[in-house]
């Protein structure tokens, strides 16, 4: 139940920005965006650490300093760049203290409960874990921010401090040379 | 694009998205997300006291409890007794009274014109509730909730459930503190902890200054460390009160709305609420909420924003869905809080402006991508969805353009225009019964939540619905397009109303 007339119930449909504004106050508006972000932010920090409590304290974390920082955005239309580079800030300092390119599927809960369904799903989960190995930290960072965290590219280059094109290039360039290993990986 | 990209791609996508967080973590960071906003436990303004009469109060109650067992029945009656022993502290909530501990005065330290001190500290059965109290921080300082803990002698700390922060201007004094060259600052933090080991009659709070004092390093700790007694001997209850429970509801479609509790305090009127509905997801806006006592007097609100309780009534600041007894209903509790009632009041009116609860719509429509989609291309569809007893019909799907939410944060365009979108456009062919349709939420696979937010106009009418989602070629890989209705709002207009008598009136 929410309160409808004073004060204003936020718009679910607001904007980001609109929201991040109204969520200096109001912490409903907070909650908003809290559930438009969670699983992206959640999903960003499991790719980035194969942990699913890591995940949950770097995500408690991002949406932490997030809150904190919230007074000091600036409503440009970049709420989602500006929370993955708080996301990245954080997961920068977790993998300072642990071991580089995580491999998920390992780590993903309840993997093991449906075998019939999960079985398929596994292999192409391993078999793309063989393909992933061959890349380097940024371009695992690249697939990260785009498949676990949902950016665009015009996001992912504001994260990563790159040009739009230099990320389209740079990802339509990775995908080949993954496609190519990709084969590889099948035929052997 | 190949099979074998559009496969890699897939996968990708699958693997990176394949793990959620679990319920519980969502749970509870949303409500150590809520109790850390800056208006979380924002102090109200001291609202006035009325002449209100232990006396009169005891011998109503007493009145009231003969009456209730005469008509409901012992064990309702006995329910309602025991909350008799619990005292409502300001600050803390509800306090079972009879085997609770508490710190008898607050403790404090003081240095470099930084003063920490615990002002309440009370200790039940099932959890340890404590308020702190900053002055002298700067007033842009953020203290942070894991800076503070109550270590065990062992040296292991209690486990904390949730934070709340606020500020408080008070020292200003009722004038506020407009046109002063100071503005002192206090800032008031509530946690909520695991208990204590029984038998343990002492506390030890730790704060780590985190820089905040001035001269101070990140590290430095400040302990407190103080008795406690049992709550009746600690804590000098002069606070009046009246706790009973009214048992009255009302249904509005398949929601239905029921206070539970209502605790009439000198200092505010506290009404527990529940409300049911069919799903999780069911939650209903609702509209003004006014108080009126049976001589017309409307009680101002103290700000009852939505808040979750638990099972012992306790605020923990935010809505958290819980599994009620009945087994496809869900219900969820607020604590609404009001003026004090005045002590001539004999009855109590909850008046709510209109409930919006969200219909589950589980529906979706298929179609097939043009080749190159411009603007102005219509795609055909034809179907309709039953949803809260009234039908809505996709009355036409086309391609629009507009300007969209964007990324580029530091360049001028903050937007992008000229953007293809994706316009549903909804019939409504009957309305749902006592209602109007208010707002239709769609899903479909490609988009995420940024991408959900396209300018207005979205134009919602008593016949007409309109949602647009942006088409974002980078994210479709297959011809073929799902859109999936999600939730429609229902408005239903009130005033809606639940009475009660105050016992002993």
């Amino acid at each position: 139940m929410s309160r409808g007339k004073n004060p204003k119930v936020p718009n679910p449909y607001a904007s980001d920005d609109d929201l991040a504004t109204a969520a200096r106050t109001d912490r409903r508006a907070f909650g908003l965006l809290y559930h438009r972000y969670l699983d992206r932010v959640y999903r960003y920090a499991f790719s980035r650490t194969a942990n699913p409590a890591a995940a949950e304290e770097l995500t408690s974390a991002v949406f932490l300093d997030a809150l904190e920082a919230l007074p000091r955005y600036q409503p440009q239309g970049t709420f989602a760049a500006w929370l993955f580079t708080i996301a990245r800030r954080r997961c920068a300092d977790y993998h300072r203290s642990s071991s580089p390119l995580p491999h998920i599927t390992e780590a993903l809960p309840d993997f093991d409960n449906q075998p019939e369904l999960e079985a398929d799903r596994r292999d192409s989960f391993l078999h793309l874990e063989r393909v992933l190995r061959n890349l380097s930290r940024e371009e695992l960072h690249l697939l990260q921010l785009r498949y676990a965290a949902g950016l665009s590219h015009a996001e992912t280059g504001r994260v990563l401090g790159k040009s739009e094109a230099a990320v389209k290039m740079a990802h339509s360039r990775l995908i080949h040379r993954m496609r190519g290993l990709w084969e590889i990986e099948h035929e052997q | 694009m190949n099979n074998n990209t559009t496969s890699l791609e897939s996968v990708l996508s699958e693997y990176y998205q394949a793990a959620s967080p679990s319920d519980s973590f969502t749970r509870r960071l949303e409500t150590r997300l809520a109790a850390a906003h800056p208006r979380a436990g924002r102090v109200q303004p001291a609202p006035r006291r009325p002449a209100f009469r232990l006396r009169l109060a005891v011998i109503g109650l007493i009145l009231a409890l003969s009456l209730t067992l005469a008509v409901i029945g012992p064990d309702r009656v006995w329910a309602t007794i025991q909350r008799l022993w619990q005292r409502y502290i300001p600050g803390i909530g509800l306090v079972e009274e009879t085997s609770a501990l508490a710190l008898a005065e607050p403790a404090a330290h003081t240095e470099a014109g930084v003063t920490f001190e615990v002002q309440e500290f009370v200790v039940t059965d099932q959890e340890t509730r404590m308020i702190v109290v900053f002055r002298g921080l700067p007033e842009d300082a953020f203290v942070d909730p894991d800076s503070i803990w109550v270590e065990l002698p062992s040296g292991n700390r209690l486990r904390m459930y949730s934070a709340s922060f606020g500020r408080n201007w008070s020292a200003c004094g009722t004038a506020g503190c407009q046109g002063s060259e100071e503005k002192p600052t206090e800032f008031r933090m509530g946690f909520v902890f695991d208990p204590l080991p029984p038998g343990e009659k002492s506390a030890q709070v730790v704060w780590q200054t985190a820089g905040l004092v001035p001269g101070s390093t990140w590290t430095d700790r400040w302990v407190l460390e103080f008795p406690l007694s049992p709550l009746a001997e600690a804590k000098d209850f002069t606070v009046d009160q009246l706790v009973y429970s009214p048992d009255t509801s009302l249904s509005v479609g398949d929601m239905t709305l029921s206070v539970i509790n209502v605790i009439q305090a000198a200092d505010r009127t506290v009404l527990d609420v529940e409300e049911g509905m069919p799903s999780r997801e069911a939650v209903a806006q609702v509209g003004e909420l006014t108080l009126i006592d049976d001589q017309g007097r409307r009680y101002g609100s103290l700000g009852h924003s939505p808040m979750d309780l638990d099972e012992q009534g306790q605020d923990y600041g935010s809505a958290v869905a819980t599994e009620s007894t009945a087994p496809s209903r869900y219900s969820r509790h607020y604590r609404l809080q009001f003026e004090p009632v005045a002590p001539d009041a004999k009855n109590l009116t909850l008046e709510i402006g209109s409930m919006s609860p969200r219909a589950n719509a589980a529906g979706s429509f298929d179609f097939e991508l043009p080749e190159q989609p411009k603007e102005g291309d219509r795609v055909p569809v034809n179907q309709s969805f039953e949803v809260a007893g009234g039908v809505l019909r996709v009355a036409s799907v086309r391609f629009v353009t507009g300007t969209v939410v964007s990324d580029p944060r530091d360049e001028p365009a903050t937007t992008l225009a000229d953007q293809l979108l994706i316009e549903v456009e909804f019939e409504v062919v009957e309305p749902p019964p006592g209602g109007l349709y208010k707002i239709v939420e769609l899903k479909a696979g490609w988009t995420g939540p940024y991408w959900m937010n396209p300018d207005p106009p979205y134009s919602d009418s008593s016949e007409i619905l309109v949602r647009r989602l942006v088409y974002d070629p980078d994210r479709i890989w297959r011809s073929q397009v799902s859109i999936h209705l999600d939730h429609v709002t229902v408005y239903r207009e009130g005033p809606w109303t639940l009475s009660w008598d105050i016992p002993g009136r």
